[in-house]
């Protein structure tokens, strides 16, 4: 049940919504969105849930053991028990099948069996994350461990970000779902407003990309340089707009419930070096690499070497992250090589023009997307041949163009959905935006997926 | 503040009133226009378009009584796209792969069996085009290219192939019809052209109209186009809401008579058809070109018909097909003479072609396990993880 189903916004939506304010008592309510948010799951993953609440007993266990134990030695041992669990839960579902498939075409015969029945459980990577985040704060005593299982359990499921984020941080949503304010309407206006406007991103921009672009995509070697490029344009526009969207609708419900997620997107194609753009993007991602990964490993404590080689381990295993496939691999060290690039010259890079700064930089991203979109080595090897070696007069569609010049306008906006207050946007804009929701409404049967639940 | 409160209350409130009243116009308007006038679409008789609107209505219980055939079936298909969302996956191909099913696929892969029976690769791709236009590029076509398809003696239709040529035996593609402006258009003052009209109306109507037919079944009388029962025996051949068939006496994919065996050699010497092959390379490779990932399969032919000198003729037709998938570059699983291996069982064939939904997912399960390595990343993602056990 997606946010972009007319399910999740005609049935499932206003029933969650006007059930939370009836609960006068917070566990009460807590224990309402649990399973709220387990029927949204299980919708999504089925049985899968289960795993889920597996996950969840093991790290709101291993938060309890932690904060009795004082012995470092032991701390360790607990700490290593949810590490194991979590990431060993990920491997399996997640990387298995690739590890199977890559061993056994470098054998040259199916030395080994994948196991037959396992698909990836929807959101895997994100509640396994959020979780595993947890054990560390509370193992390195950033915040002491949930007392309450309704509200741990609520924190790893709740359903405005349980498929695709943002990773939200336990120092900022525990104390969220232990207080017991009521939801005051301009926060609910505020959240209902946000999650219209990143249902329009998805369905009025990113979808219509993604209709224009597919085609041109799925079939690299059949088109000549200038209609690649521009689908490329077009997807490094969609991307942005399906996951920035979405998570425009994570915050908003989030909102309307009366919580608040920490930002995923700030503007990221504003971006004038390798360095701010991960600041920009999918910042709940980056910055748990930075602070549960990259810093662990020594940062950029340890000289330049090791820095560049923590930071390029660090952008690896982002790009894995995203997915068990070779073009995930080479997203992750582009970005990897990009950052290790920048780092050398850091110095004559900021005393370029801005605009310079900042037109070098879309055309890196969109480069970089590159891999990301073209699933195989044969379509990026297609890609890349044909986008250099055929020049042709453009074919593509014109409403590509229109729709990428629309999407390219939004992004170099000034301001973006952060910093826009929704609850005191004007009448007019407040009727544009439901006029908007009509138009997307009556296109969701041609909606598609949100990008990032693949992931 | 308490006043600041206030006015986004009211703003909310004026927010979800005018989007739910703006809705709720233009559904209204669509029940009134469907109400005047079944026109609004040039394809289908009204009666097939409210027995499919009604079959949507009721996806899990619903089968919709039909004759079978190239010509009810390809009206079907020109119809129904209209009613369709955004397919993830797609069937083409003959009517041995009329078994093949939603069910195969994961909770939320949108699917669609487009088979039809005894017909040109013209006509299936007559099906894709019509499907690209109404709800965008596919993102698998699983193509059942049948061996005997390819032996036999009478060439295929080109695409472009004049639509007065004796070849389309069974009409002409819709395309080549002359599409006059219904009454409904020629009476507006429209700055709209007829299809942009036609697309603003159909957009409104997508989804919608469905809503207000009947949702309850008919009884079953044998009388065609009726809306009965999936999980009873039926004595007419019967749709269901993922565009796979029911056969007579067929419940819940289990056979109750078998149609009889034929000996395929009995018919004489069959050859290898070069023009059929090419016309195969034609519509695949103009698929690819909209982007969309193609997977050739052979669907397996029961044991007992195939005599030594058919499964001579069935693998040179094979290999001719398997170059044909080598030279575009995709996959082709050809399971024509494997049916046992696979685990099709003797009750899984209902006649020499015609295999059970049983069988299909047996087919479904090869090409996701190994048979179709190149597109195997985008199988693992739709096809249900239960069909991956044997």
């Amino acid at each position: 049940m997606p946010f972009n189903s007319l399910r999740f916004l005609f049935v499932f939506l206003p029933l969650v919504l006007v059930l939370w304010r009836l609960f006068r008592r917070r566990q009460h309510a807590l224990i309402f969105m649990i399973c709220a948010s387990y029927t949204f799951y299980a919708l999504a993953a089925g049985y899968y849930a289960l795993l889920m609440v597996v996950s969840t007993s093991v790290d709101f266990a291993v938060g309890l053991l932690l904060d009795a134990e004082h012995r470092p030695g032991r701390r360790k041992a607990i700490l290593c028990l949810s590490l194991v669990f979590n990431l060993g839960l990920l491997s399996f579902f997640k990387y298995y099948g690739f590890a199977v498939d890559s061993i056994n075409a470098l054998v040259g015969h199916p030395f080994l069996h994948a196991v037959a029945g396992i698909a990836l459980p929807a959101g895997i990577s994100f509640y396994t994350f959020q979780s595993m985040g947890y054990s560390i704060d509370v193992y390195r005593r950033d915040i002491k461990p949930a007392r309450s299982f309704i509200e741990f359990a609520s924190f790893v499921s709740l359903f405005p970000q349980l498929i695709a984020g943002p990773i939200v941080r336990p120092k900022l949503l525990l104390p969220q779902l232990a207080a017991t304010d009521p939801v005051d309407n301009s926060r609910l206006t505020a959240g209902a407003m946000l999650f219209a406007a990143g249902l329009c991103k998805k369905v009025l921009i990113a979808d219509r990309l993604a209709w224009y672009a597919d085609p041109i995509l799925n079939a690299p070697s059949r088109h000549g340089s200038v209609d690649l490029w521009l689908a490329m344009v077009g997807f490094s526009l969609q991307i942005y707009f399906d996951f920035s969207g979405y998570t425009d609708m994570a915050r908003g419900l989030a909102r309307m419930l009366g919580l608040e997620f920490s930002i995923n997107f700030d503007s990221p194609y504003h971006a004038r070096n390798p360095s701010d753009f991960w600041k920009r993007w999918h910042v709940s991602l980056s910055s748990w690499l930075r602070d549960y990964l990259y810093i662990p490993l020594g940062g950029n404590r340890l000289g330049p070497t090791r820095t560049g080689f923590n930071l390029f381990v660090t952008m690896f295993l982002g790009g894995l992250w995203h997915g068990a496939g070779v073009n995930f691999i080479v997203w992750g060290s582009f970005h990897g090589l990009l950052l290790l690039a920048y780092h050398r010259i850091e110095k004559p890079w900021a005393a370029l023009p801005r605009l310079l700064q900042r037109s070098v930089m879309i055309l890196v991203l969109v480069c970089s997307w590159i891999p990301f979109r073209m699933h195989t080595m044969q379509e990026l090897q297609a890609f890349a041949t044909h986008a250099t070696l055929a020049p042709h007069l453009p074919t593509a569609p014109l409403q590509l163009w229109a729709f990428a010049l629309l999407g390219g306008g939004l992004c170099v906006l000034p301001r973006n959905s952060n910093e826009i207050r929704w609850g005191e946007l004007g009448w007019p804009a407040t009727l544009a935006l439901a006029l908007l929701v009509v138009v997307a409404v009556l296109h969701l049967n041609l909606s598609s997926k949100f990008i990032y639940f693949a992931f | 503040m308490p006043n600041q409160s206030t006015s986004q209350t009211v703003k909310l409130i004026v927010f979800i009133a005018v989007t739910l009243t703006l809705l709720g116009v233009i559904w209204q308007a669509n029940r009134l226009i469907r109400d005047q006038s079944s026109a609004l679409t040039t394809s289908g008789s009204e009666e097939l378009r409210l027995a499919l609107q009604r079959l949507s209505r009721v996806p899990d219980r619903g089968s919709l009584t039909m004759n079978p055939g190239p010509v009810n079936e390809r009206e079907l298909r020109h119809t129904n796209a209209h009613f369709l969302s955004k397919i993830d996956v797609l069937v083409l191909g003959q009517s041995d792969s009329d078994h093949m099913s939603q069910t195969f696929f994961q909770p939320g892969v949108q699917f669609y069996n487009g088979f039809l029976s005894n017909s040109y690769f013209a006509y299936h791709f007559e099906v894709f085009e019509d499907i690209v236009h109404a709800v965008g590029v596919p993102r698998l076509v699983l193509y059942d290219a049948r061996c005997l398809t390819v032996v036999k003696e009478d060439d295929e239709p080109g695409y472009d192939t004049p639509p007065e040529d004796p070849i389309w035996n069974f009409g002409a593609p819709f395309r080549h019809k002359a599409q006059p402006a219904p009454p409904w258009y020629r009476d507006i003052d429209s700055l709209l052209s007829l299809q942009q009209t036609k697309l603003t109306l159909q957009t409104l109507m997508h989804g919608r109209e469905t809503r207000q037919t009947v949702a309850d079944l008919d009884k079953d009388t044998g009388a065609l186009l009726r809306v009965v029962d999936q999980h009873a025996k039926s004595t007419v051949h019967r749709w269901l809401v993922d565009g796979s068939r029911v056969y007579p006496g067929e419940v819940d994919g289990i056979f109750s008579s078998r149609g009889p065996v034929h000996i395929e050699d009995s018919k004489g010497e069959r050859k290898l058809n070069p023009q059929r092959v090419a016309m195969l390379e034609t519509f695949v490779k103009r698929m690819m070109a909209t982007g969309t990932t193609v997977i050739l399969y052979s669907p397996p032919i029961e044991p007992r018909a195939l005599t030594p000198g058919l499964t001579a003729q069935m693998a040179g037709a094979g290999q001719a097909i398997g170059q044909v998938a080598q030279r575009l570059g995709i996959d082709y699983c050809d399971v024509t003479l494997r049916g046992a291996e696979i685990g099709c069982k003797p009750e899984d064939f209902y006649d020499e072609t015609h295999l059970s939904r049983g069988c299909n997912r047996a087919i479904v399960r090869q090409l996701a396990t190994g048979c179709a390595p190149k597109a195997l990343k985008l199988l693992r993602e739709v096809v249900a993880p239960g069909v991956l056990v044997l």
